[in-house]
């Protein structure tokens, strides 16, 4: 079954909120992880970690680098949800 | 051939796939290791429990955050209630540049900042090895992962400093441990790109000059070149090198013996 964009949302914003200890409404999809919201290197790992296991699937490092924003994170992790093989 | 076939190995410095400290748990694996892992209790921990099963190690992941004391001292203790009366193995893959470092005061850093970096980096590889001595036989080897020092790449800072006291260190430790037959030698690798390592002052002029004098080529972002520094520390944890202690093995392509091109 395909998964929608929205649905990849609401999961890497329910992550967000309890891993990067962050409010809801701080998540807006064109706040940059790093200079809005202070995520350092460790902790968007550890986040993105979180998503992967949430949603089987894998996001390599250097893909998660090129995210600076919430909404360019969400795109990637749709692609990839997109990709599963059961997807 | 399994180079470490019931070898156990305890390994500290693990904190994503894509660590260097991961590329040795991988092989260590391969070649029929047991594997420990250790992290500060806090975000590390947690980064290293996900870790530890993508890469097949077996929980738990032991605490130690190598500032405190009391960890240090708990850490034989906790080896052994993983059910281990040995340890075979032990790698140091420990360094610390707080965020927000700025490389361009070098010489004005405080000791207070100075002081944790060398302490992570460098003092911590004896004081592991101290932790771990009640369970070091004939034939274990300790294997600390570091970098080029014999000059100073791009901006100075005390992370640099903290490699060459590491292998200071690495040799004074070899000389204590040598008469026990335990081994002590390091890994010094080309710079790899990790998310950490994007981090750091100046890595990417770093990666590029070694790109260009490698005479065997080296690719930063290239698996291969966080495998063959992980080959490097295997070789060194296995009895392979009975008689080599006290010594850096650099893993570069080259780039090092070399000067500008």
């Amino acid at each position: 079954m395909r998964v929608e964009r929205a649905a990849v949302l609401e999961v890497v914003r329910n992550q967000a909120v309890s891993l990067l200890d962050l409010a809801p409404e701080e998540l807006a999809e064109d706040v940059s992880f790093v200079d809005d919201l202070g995520v350092d290197s460790l902790a968007l790992i550890e986040f993105a970690m979180a998503v992967e296991d949430a949603l089987g699937i894998s996001l390599p490092e250097d893909e998660i680098a090129g995210t600076r924003h919430l909404g360019t994170f969400v795109d990637l992790v749709a692609a990839k949800v997109a990709d599963r093989p059961s997807s | 051939m399994s180079l470490l076939a019931g070898r156990r190995v305890v390994v500290t410095g693990v904190l994503t796939e894509s660590s260097l400290a991961s590329a040795v748990v991988r092989l260590a694996l391969a070649e029929g290791a047991e594997v420990l892992l250790t992290s500060p209790v806090c975000r590390a921990h947690r980064l290293t429990s996900r870790v530890a099963p993508r890469l097949g190690v077996a929980e738990p992941v032991l605490e130690l955050d190598v500032t405190l004391q009391q960890d240090l001292d708990a850490l034989a203790d906790a080896v052994r209630e993983a059910g281990w009366d040995r340890v075979d193995g032990v790698v140091h893959a420990l360094g610390y540049l707080p965020e927000g470092f700025d490389a361009t005061t070098f010489a004005g850093t405080p000791w207070s900042l100075a002081s944790q970096v060398f302490e992570v980096t460098a003092w911590s590889l004896a004081a592991v090895a101290h932790a771990l001595d009640p369970l070091l036989v004939k034939g274990s080897a300790v294997v600390g992962l570091t970098q080029n020092t014999s000059q100073v790449w791009g901006d100075p800072d005390w992370l640099q400093v903290s490699h060459a006291a590491l292998a200071a260190t690495a040799r004074s430790l070899a000389r204590e441990l040598g008469p026990r037959g335990v081994r002590v030698n390091l890994v010094a690798g080309g710079p790899v790109v990790t998310l950490l390592a994007r981090a750091l002052p100046g890595h990417t002029s770093l990666v590029e000059e070694y790109a260009a004098r490698a005479p065997l080529g080296w690719d930063a972002s290239s698996a291969t070149s966080s495998e063959a520094i992980a080959k490097a520390a295997v070789m060194l944890l296995s009895s392979w090198f009975p008689a080599t202690t006290g010594e850096v093995v650099t893993v570069d392509g080259g780039a090092t013996a070399v000067g500008a091109r």
